[in-house]
């Protein structure tokens, strides 16, 4: 059985600080825009991150440290969570499968890939929602790609960012850079550890 | 069907103490580990009732790592586990080191690789000297059950020949104000299912399983003392914090944990509910075994009453408490419960209850973002 990336969509963007909110909504409105018509129950959303939730904790914790623990605003707390951004592109796109959220950089975009690879071999979802996001600093970046299984639908281009592989969002960016080139479109995935080795190698193929 | 993954070791760090021994028996004597804190209340939080790990040094940004190498160190020593690089490392937490991040917003140097999630995993492997996949799932409060669940699948696959699973979550000052200025929390103690429930309570934690195949388990002489056989996982899809009212999301991520290891509703004999105490998602998870299970309603206990919500880690210690309920056939009770909610129609155990033909039981956690996961667990 084969996997497919059948669309994918990269960007960065500058936000005014701090971006948790307005970056995830950015990023989640981007991403549900691609799969409309897909079955929600179906599909899958597997998400890489090094620092999804930083921004927001930071900033309610100097809240609490400013205002008292009883007077901050719980505003940022949901956003505090590294799964906030996952959730928050499952909850706009109507996503009601499996929602995972991997910690880490490149190591943790594979293990993200692996996931969905994994779950569209066994039949747990028919669509997979891949990527990464750099969710601190002034620009925030984010490169996802959609795989599905058992089609030969075209790959559709999208925009281009920069690449590299010290983050998850620069290893899904390299990725599209191998697909764009025309090195990966389709993705074959037997098994779980052949997957992410592939993955891994295409990562560094554009490299 | 597949070989079976096997649990062949457990330990934690819970609020009543090191070892899952003491876990144990404080379930099964129904006790809670709730109590009033000073420094909460000095340092001006509206809710000052908590379960927290005794011991393991200060509230510092390294507590998680301690008490996640006490937990790994025991569950590798009872699994007897020779260690080696084709051990994976699944861990699940909520906030991840947390103080770090409230040090770093006073002003300390600040790195998110020694705060974020993957900073568990990272330090349990280099103390332990495994070189295997490790992975750090950031997947609110139901992440340890992904991380057991994604650990069975690394070894189903080929790549690892065995799985240290679980949850850490130390003690979080930045949930305490989180759930607590969102109201979810109640001043008193937390009780699941009760008619008077009024909110969740914050707890520390840290609990692993060491997963193997079972003949690998076999082959040298380890007992396995329970099997992973299937996690279901779905989206609510609904609303940053709260869940699905009619506790579709929920019932969904049973049905997919029971289908994956086909079998019959019917055939689970204890749930091991999520239970956060708060009228909402306590109202939700009552509907959604409801649906689940109809007449065949198996016995339900919710153990945040004697723990508290250690988020991440919740559903590994939830894990072991099952682990151990096979072991003994004997189900834990839902501590504080002092009067079951009629409107929930939930067959919750109050006091401790014989289990003699348990083979099967659902260890369910969800969590923010509307993530919910069901773990299917065998008697070994």
């Amino acid at each position: 059985m084969s996997v497919h990336c059948i669309d994918w969509w990269r960007d960065e963007r500058a936000f005014a600080a701090p971006a948790f909110d307005d970056a995830s909504r950015w990023i989640a409105t981007s991403i549900a825009d691609r799969i409309r018509g897909t079955d929600a129950e179906r599909t899958g959303v597997y998400v890489a991150t090094g620092d999804a939730g930083v921004e927001a904790s930071l900033a309610l914790w100097r809240e609490a440290l400013e205002q008292g623990a009883d007077f901050a605003n719980p505003r940022a707390f949901p956003w505090t969570l590294a799964s906030s951004l996952a959730g928050h592109i499952a909850a706009t796109a109507g996503v009601r499968g499996p929602v995972y959220t991997l910690v880490g950089a490149q190591e943790a975009a594979a293990a993200a890939a692996a996931h969905a690879a994994a779950d569209l071999e066994r039949g747990r979802v028919d669509t997979a929602i891949v990527g990464g996001a750099d969710m601190c600093g002034d620009v925030i970046r984010a490169a996802f790609i959609i795989l599905r299984a058992g089609t030969a639908a075209p790959a559709r281009n999208s925009a281009r960012a920069g690449t590299g592989t010290d983050s998850a969002a620069r290893a899904f960016g390299a990725l599209i850079d191998a697909l764009e080139a025309g090195s990966a479109v389709s993705i074959t995935a037997p098994y779980e550890p052949d997957v992410t080795v592939q993955l891994a190698m295409v990562i560094e193929s554009a490299n | 069907m597949s070989e079976r993954i096997v649990v062949t070791g457990i330990g934690a760090v819970t609020p009543f103490g090191d070892g899952v021994d003491v876990l144990w028996q404080s379930l099964i004597g129904g006790h809670t580990a709730a109590r009033e804190w000073d420094d909460l209340r000095a340092e001006g939080f509206r809710v000052t009732v908590a379960c927290r790990v005794p011991g393991h040094g200060p509230d510092d940004a390294t507590r998680g790592q301690r008490l996640g190498l006490a937990a790994a160190r025991e569950a590798i020593a009872c699994a007897g586990l020779p260690l080696s690089d084709t051990i994976a490392v699944c861990i699940g937490t909520t906030m991840g080191e947390s103080v770090a991040f409230e040090q770093a917003a006073a002003g300390a140097p600040f790195r998110a690789g020694s705060a974020a999630a993957n900073v568990f995993p990272r330090a349990l492997a280099d103390a332990l000297h495994i070189n295997g996949p490790v992975r750090a799932y950031a997947t609110a409060c139901a992440a340890g059950n992904y991380a057991v669940g994604a650990g069975a699948d690394l070894i189903r696959s080929g790549a690892a020949r065995a799985a240290l699973v679980g949850g850490v979550e130390p003690f979080s000052r930045i949930a305490m104000v989180g759930f607590s200025r969102a109201r979810a929390m109640t001043p008193d103690v937390c009780r699941p299912f009760d008619r008077n429930r009024a909110g969740m309570q914050l707890g520390e934690a840290a609990a692993f399983l060491v997963l193997e195949r079972e003949s690998d388990a076999r082959a040298r002489g380890a007992a396995p003392l329970a099997a992973i056989r299937a996690l279901g996982l779905s989206c609510d899809a609904f609303h940053p914090t709260a869940p699905r009212p009619d506790g579709s999301g929920m019932a969904e991520a049973m049905r997919r944990a029971l289908h994956e290891a086909g079998i019959a509703a019917g055939d689970v004999g204890w749930i091991a509910a999520h239970g956060s105490g708060t009228v909402a998602s306590d109202a939700a998870e009552a509907m959604a075994i409801r649906a689940t299970f109809g007449r065949e309603q198996p016995p339900v206990s919710g153990l945040k009453g004697a723990l508290g919500h250690s988020m991440g880690a919740a559903t590994a210690v939830s894990a072991i408490a099952m682990t151990l309920t096979f072991r003994d056939r004997v189900l834990p009770p839902t501590a504080t419960l002092l009067e079951i909610d009629p409107q929930l129609d939930l067959n919750v155990i109050a006091h401790v209850m014989p289990a003699p033909a348990l083979r099967y039981a659902l260890n369910c956690g969800y969590g923010f973002g509307g993530l919910n996961s069901a773990l299917l667990m065998e008697a070994a």
